[in-house]
């Protein structure tokens, strides 16, 4: 049985090309059972991450099309970075619904993470999850979540729809059902006192109203968060190992660049949606408040994003040796004196070196083929797409979204200036009057000046995965061999320009008398 | 029977997904649908790693609940004692649930190898005016038998150490009222301690009354009832009450002490203020403090030695003993600069300096003792949890080890 099974196997890699590649999407999900909700402690996820020795070996991504791209699945759509999104899509984020309607009635307390907060249902009878900003910073942690959910949505990920909203005490009435942890450590009714005790310590306008953030309750039943390593062993689509899908891989990018520090375990949420009478598992990002300048009760530490919440032992013993005269970059750095904004800034931000409050294991296995699939993403946002989504943070002072638009924007330019040079950035491939056609995303950016490329054509086995070498000229054109090949025929072309270590291999497939293209592989 | 039924099954479904496989892969869209198939035949339940099933227990036990001395109803309770009367632990009773949780009610026992011992209870409204208002009625009594004395004075001798016994009853009120809801607090204190004062217990040191007599040490010889009233003030600028970094603290609080035998009655203004000066994005944070203590006795009264402002120990002047001086005033003054190793660890520097002296008037800069030390400050996300603290002086050095913050402030019971 084992053998027949690594036969089958063995057959099902015997093609290097599929005739659907590259596929833009995955298949439909299989349908999955009732699934229970499954908990990550965030100490213990802490812990694990935090005194891990596991080696992170250079293992290619996978949940990747034979482009290099990531498929729509349930954990990434490609939006913006795919299809330009309007100034309106992008401001409006995910959903279809309008913001939530008073009156709004108090269901319970929040019991996850720092900040206080409460769950409420609007008008319409739709459940919210409710945060405030500090009293210290105004407008700072609700404008990173509301912020936070339409980047990341933009950029591809599901997230919950957040919504800045208004209100004066007397919008709020508790509900005689809800409940909270009472002093003793019992659950008992909640009291409009207990909802008062939140907004003592919530900033107040000075129109007398508190203004907050409402994340809409994601869709479905949620079953807990993901986490960013194994996979789920009671989902069916669950079947790569979470460490190795390029979408987590690569949002590793996407947090340097709006500074999403608390990118963890917890701070996702897997949700079990019925569509065309099917049940699957979605896979949401949610809460932002720690993301820009915001740690969502407090400015953001400055040490965030530049090192581990546990340094090594050596780090730490320099720093204790050295009585705190080893000044850091990062410690004397300008972050600004805007409230709002909190810590933020991008002079000294370096996407290399940037890094989450602790050891993520999928961010730890990237590669430089994954950074530079996001940094084509993130490149995709111009200054006024970044503006536009800033402006969705409703700051009363417009420095703040001058600065945080700035900032954003010079972090997005220092990503690709990056990560387009360690690899040969050349993508948008497509044979056209035959000869094949490319960006170089480098190029196209202003990273560098127009350059030079060489290529050499070979016939390509799709069975045996063979290169063999044609004589053709060097040039991007279609040798004469392949443009009389017969139906079915691969060829590829490897283009190099200044460095020889960084190349592009091109797969191009004939099919009804035109090439297309297959694949593409890339060195560096 | 049963195993039969279940080796068929198994057999067909083997059988199944082995013709599945066997049928050619012609997409790659094929290929992923294989893949989660062959996941959906062999799912089976999460299971927690021996480290997370670990936390769940400890988090899920009781024992967290009990050393942190327990939400509600019975748990455990540490320190609380005099420092240096050694490792306090004792039973603890809490109902913050009382009356719609409008009551707050504590009492805790607290005993030490030593034979030092403390039992308290608080009662507390902290709910008034929408928490702007708090009363407290707080009784004590506590033991310690060989509180350390060296002689009155700034010129007292090391070689000089004595230990007396104290006992402590207390009744205290307070309420405070808070102008500003984060900034600006006023109060009033009232109560009456009962202390008695005997011959120190240590069989390493003499015990005072042989070795001072009652005019250098008043009030050892008789002890009566106070009564004492005053109001007190704070404005707070601070970021953090637990871990400042930046802002200003300022604390004063007047006392009338009045003593029932009319012998040992005296006024009393207590003066605390603190200034966190952050550098580097509060990296680095400089803390400038001063504190005096100043007593006026009226014409034939005087402070008794067991009321007089100490100085030395874990709050002030780090590098030297606990209550190595005595008097009727103090003056104080600390600078400490602290850098972060981890958010998790601050370490600092330190310098105190500080004098006893027997009139207001006497206040000066001249004649200061002084010290200096580094220590290690382990903290949560808002609070120091954890410090050692190593002074150096020129009477040796001291090491504390204390689950407080660095420099505590003057109400330790109130908001």
């Amino acid at each position: 049985m084992a053998a027949l099974l690594l036969t089958e196997v063995a057959a099902m890699r015997a093609e290097r090309f599929y005739p659907d590649d590259p596929i833009l999407s995955f298949p439909k999900p299989v349908a999955v059972q009732k699934l229970p909700s499954r908990k990550t402690g965030g100490l213990y996820d802490f812990i694990k991450q935090s005194f891990s020795t596991q080696s992170h070996p250079a293992v290619p991504a996978r949940a990747v099309n034979t482009l290099g791209d990531v498929p729509d699945s349930e954990w990434f759509t490609n939006r913006h970075g795919a299809r330009r999104m309007s100034r309106q899509e992008l401001q409006h984020g995910p959903g279809v619904d309008a913001p939530p309607v008073p009156p709004f009635t108090v269901i319970g307390v929040k019991t996850e993470g720092i900040t206080p907060g409460f769950q409420m249902s609007d008008a319409k009878g739709r459940l919210y999850f409710v945060k405030p900003d500090p009293v210290s910073n105004p407008e700072m942690a609700t404008a990173a979540d509301v912020i936070g959910a339409r980047f990341f949505y933009a950029l591809g990920y599901y997230t919950p729809q957040n919504y800045l909203v208004y209100l004066r005490r007397s919008d709020l009435k508790v509900s005689p059902r809800a409940t909270v942890d009472g002093l003793g450590g019992k659950k008992r009714p909640m009291l409009e006192r207990d909802l008062d005790d939140i907004l003592r310590i919530v900033p107040r306008r000075k129109d007398g109203m508190y203004r907050m953030m409402a994340s809409r309750s994601a869709e479905g039943e949620p079953i807990g968060p993901f986490r960013y390593e194994g996979t789920r062993s009671d989902d069916p689509n669950d079947t790569i190992p979470h460490q190795d899908r390029r979408d987590l891989r690569g949002l590793h990018v996407f947090c340097a660049w709006l500074n999403h520090t608390d990118a963890k375990s917890l701070n996702s949420l897997d949700t079990l949606v019925e569509e065309g009478g099917v049940r699957f598992v979605r896979h949401y990002l949610i809460d932002f408040g720690a993301i820009l300048g915001s740690d969502s009760d407090m400015a953001k530490n400055a040490r965030f994003g530049n090192g581990y919440i546990i340094p090594k032992a050596g780090h730490g013993l320099t720093r204790i040796v050295a009585l705190g005269m080893d000044v850091r970059s990062w410690e004397s750095a300008n972050y600004g004196s805007l409230n709002a904004v909190g810590r933020f800034e991008s002079h000294v931000f370096d996407p290399e070196k940037w890094k989450s409050n602790y050891p993520n294991p999928a961010f730890l296995r990237r590669l430089t083929d994954d950074e530079y699939w996001a940094a084509k993403q993130v490149m995709a946002f111009t200054d006024e797409d970044i503006r536009a989504i800033v402006e969705t943070g409703e700051y009363s002072d417009p420095h703040a979204v001058e600065y945080i638009t700035r900032a954003l924007i010079e972090r997005r330019n220092k990503i690709g200036r990056t990560y387009f040079s360690k690899v040969l950035p050349l993508d948008n491939f497509a044979v056209s009057a035959g000869a094949l056609a490319f960006d170089d995303l480098a190029v196209k950016h202003g990273f560098t000046h127009a350059r030079s490329y060489r290529a050499a054509w070979f016939r390509f086995d799709n069975k045996g995965e063979q290169l063999t070498p044609i004589q053709s000229a060097g040039s991007l054109q279609l040798p004469a061999e392949a443009l009389a090949a017969d139906e079915g025929a691969y060829y590829a072309v490897r283009i190099q320009s200044d460095d020889p270590r960084k190349t592009v291999t091109v797969y191009l497939r004939k099919r009804s008398g035109v090439f297309k293209v297959a694949g593409a592989e890339r060195t560096w | 029977m049963r195993f039969s039924i279940a080796f068929i099954s198994i057999m067909l479904l083997t059988s199944l997904a082995a013709a599945q496989q066997r049928s050619p892969v012609n997409s790659r869209a094929d290929q992923l649908e294989r893949e989660a198939l062959e996941k959906a035949r062999r799912l089976a339940p999460p299971q927690p790693d021996k480290l997370e099933r670990g936390i769940d227990r400890v988090e899920n036990s009781k024992v967290l609940q009990w050393i942190g001395g327990g939400h509600n109803g019975f748990g455990l309770h540490f320190g609380g004692l005099v420092t240096g009367s050694g490792f306090a632990v004792g039973p603890a009773y809490s109902r913050p649930d009382l009356a719609r949780e409008n009551l707050h009610f504590r009492m805790s026992a607290g005993g030490t190898a030593k034979l030092y011992y403390n039992v308290d209870a608080l009662v507390s409204l902290p709910r008034l005016f929408g928490k702007r208002l708090r009363v407290d009625f707080y009784a004590q009594h506590a033991d310690s038998p060989q509180i350390a004395y060296y002689g009155p004075g700034p010129n007292s001798q090391k070689q000089g150490r004595t230990n007396y016994r104290r006992e402590d009853t207390n009744l205290d009120f307070r309420v405070g009222w808070r102008v500003h809801p984060r900034h600006v607090l006023v109060g009033l204190t009232t109560g009456v301690n009962l202390i008695n004062i005997g011959p120190g217990t240590s069989k390493v040191y003499a015990s005072t009354d042989r070795i001072y007599s009652p005019a250098q040490t008043p009030g050892i010889d008789v002890q009566s009832p106070y009564f004492h009233i005053g109001p007190f003030l704070q404005v707070d600028f601070r970021d953090r009450k637990d871990d400042p970094h930046r802002g200003t603290n300022f604390v004063t609080r007047f006392s009338y002490y009045e003593d029932q035998s009319d012998r040992y009655s005296f006024r009393r203004i207590e003066s605390l203020v603190e200034q966190y000066i952050p550098v580097f994005n509060e990296k680095r944070v400089f803390v400038l403090r001063a504190r005096t203590d100043l007593s006026y006795a009226g014409a034939g009264q005087v402070v008794p030695f067991y009321l007089q402002p100490t100085l030395g120990g874990s709050d002030d002047l780090r590098g030297f003993r606990q209550f190595r001086y005595y008097d009727n005033d103090s003056l104080l003054m600390n600078a400490e600069y602290r850098w972060e190793v981890a958010p998790a660890l601050d370490m600092a520097g330190f310098a105190d300096a500080g004098k006893v002296f027997r009139r207001p008037w006497d206040i000066s800069l001249t004649n200061l003792q002084t010290d200096g030390g580094f220590g290690f400050r382990f903290k949560t996300r808002e609070a120091v949890v954890f410090r050692i603290d190593a002074g150096f002086s020129r009477e040796g050095f001291q090491i504390w080890f204390k689950f407080n913050p660095p420099f505590p402030g003057l109400y330790h019971a109130m908001f």
